[in-house]
């Protein structure tokens, strides 16, 4: 498949993107890789925006996920604070705002996402942010430093991790979620309750089931947010997460399916097989188009850039990486592997009130995932059980007196 | 203080640590090539070295978050340790890591 690829051209710079320009060549690839991103800066890690960035924990420089050195050395073209303006799939070509052309034997999208804007009255007044680039964690960093009351829009990942820091720093901390529980899309009931219980034990009210209407001002100068129900808090910080848009406007532009996502096959392939999309921007359609997901994490970013590698250069094969994801929130780490949203059955070992304990999710009697808290043997015990597609029994594993260990143990004995 | 780091290569490379940075950051911090793709919070295990011989029995031993992530790795040894949970300290100034497949980009 590799014999007629002179040029790849990678379209976004974050985790996807260069992951695949590394792999490539590491699969052998000896043409010209081209990676173009819109941020001014090199290539950066995410995850510590919302977490130990925000805390001066960790500095810019130690957030680029390769160094120059290392991208110079592996012959890859950066072009950095360059936005794509159009794919020309007859031309072959990725087209940039400044006029430039890059022609491309194969194109990888890797455009991520954008943080889900929220339209309310009040939601561009100064004092009000979005965190999802590291010029939002530096904006934001400014400004924790000076406020008092912090109101959060949205009790997902970043929301929380945020919450934690601020109240970290002894603020006063106000979460509102629209939906019954926080993490509703991403964890078990059993998680949301803990995490829901923990933040209001550390000091921070949290609000489900309510919406924001307003966030108000006086003389354009930030004085809270009122809810639906018109209860107000007070604010002079607030913080919107309320989730992530994958984007598609040029896939889409160009006629590429789309839907939520750029539309993939199990190969990571568009509906133009030239075109690759990977990471947070993708949709993967498996199981014969029934199956659809897109999953915003690092690990799903590096694999499907692997991934992507490998088929260019060797063989379309599919795309099957247990997803895993980890949380930090105050002293609690949540790790999780594979999806869980479709559980029937979930099992609950450890203890919730010691802060350590596991969620094990089963759909049907297959087991499809696990949740842990502080419980880091049990997360990898169970990527492993469902990397090796070892079958544990529900069964067995609800006797009370049975660990994760002897379930595997046991599974892999018969 | 020095760390001697042995890339996946083979090559090794003399880097400088201060007190209280983890090993995982030093090496990163030089511009060798190392995942580590939780940031340093014992998430992951793309960080996996090895130590010497002449060193393995002077670190700490692993911490239960670590011994379970090391089931991870693509060759566990006995030397095995995550970069991210050594915190250097005078009496660690010298120590040689070899960086392990998993440390790969």
């Amino acid at each position: 498949m590799s014999t007629e690829i002179e040029r790849i051209v990678i379209a976004g710079a974050g985790q996807a993107g260069v992951q695949a320009a590394l792999s490539l060549r590491i699969e052998g690839f000896t043409g010209k890789i081209a990676l173009v991103g819109d941020e001014a800066f090199l290539p950066y890690q995410r995850p510590p925006l919302s977490k130990a960035y925000l805390k001066g924990n960790v500095t810019r420089d130690a957030l680029q996920i390769a160094k120059p050195a290392l991208l110079a050395e592996r012959n890859i073209d950066l072009h950095l604070g360059e936005v794509v303006s159009s794919i020309d799939r007859e031309k072959k070509c990725l087209l940039l705002a400044e006029g430039k052309a890059l022609s491309y034997d194969r194109l990888i999208l890797a455009t991520g996402t954008r943080s889900r804007p929220l339209s309310i009255p009040g939601a561009n007044l100064p004092g009000v942010v979005m965190l999802r680039t590291v010029t939002d964690a530096d904006c934001l960093a400014r400004l924790l430093g000076g406020a008092r009351q912090i109101a959060i829009i949205g009790g997902g990942f970043i929301g929380l991790e945020f919450a934690a820091v601020a109240r970290e720093l002894d603020k006063q901390v106000t979460v509102i979620e629209a939906s019954s529980r926080v993490m509703m899309r991403a964890v078990s009931p059993e998680i949301s309750n803990f995490f829901e219980k923990t933040h209001r034990d550390k000091g921070a009210t949290v609000i489900c089931n309510e919406g924001v209407s307003e966030i108000v001002s006086e003389n354009n100068q930030l004085k809270g947010i009122r809810l639906a129900s018109g209860k107000e808090f007070p604010a002079d910080l607030v913080m919107i997460g309320v989730g992530a848009l994958p984007n598609c406007g040029i896939a889409e532009a160009a006629g590429l399916a789309v839907e939520d996502g750029i539309l993939v096959n199990d190969a990571l392939q568009t509906s133009d097989s030239h075109i690759f999309a990977i990471g947070d921007c993708c949709r993967v359609r498996a199981d014969g188009g029934r199956h659809l997901t897109r999953i915003e994490s690092v690990q799903n970013a590096t694999d499907q850039g692997r991934h992507a590698a490998y088929v260019i250069m060797k063989a379309p094969s599919p795309y099957q990486a247990v997803p895993w994801f980890w949380s930090d929130q105050y002293e609690y780490k949540l790790q999780m592997a594979g999806l869980i949203s479709e559980a029937d059955t979930q099992i609950i070992k450890g203890s919730p009130a010691d802060g350590k304990f596991s969620v094990f999710s089963f759909k049907s009697g297959i087991f499809i995932g696990s949740e842990s808290v502080n419980s880091p043997l049990d997360h990898v015990l169970t990527r492993k059980a469902l990397n090796e597609n070892i079958a544990l029994s529900p069964d067995y594993l609800s006797d009370a007196t049975v660990s994760i260990k002897q379930a595997i143990e046991a599974a892999t004995a018969t | 203080m020095r760390i001697s780091v042995t890339d996946t290569n083979g090559t090794q490379h003399d880097i400088e640590a201060k007190e209280g940075d983890k090993a995982m950051e030093a090496i990163r911090d030089s511009g060798l090539t190392i995942a580590a793709l939780c940031g340093g919070c014992c998430s992951c295990a793309t960080c996996h070295v090895y130590v010497s011989d002449d060193w393995a029995d002077k670190l700490p031993p692993r911490s239960e978050d670590e011994e379970a992530l090391l089931e991870l790795v693509a060759e566990l040894r006995p030397a095995s340790r995550l970069s991210c949970q050594i915190i250097m300290e005078p009496a660690f100034d010298g120590i040689e890591l070899e960086l392990s497949s998993d440390t790969n980009l």
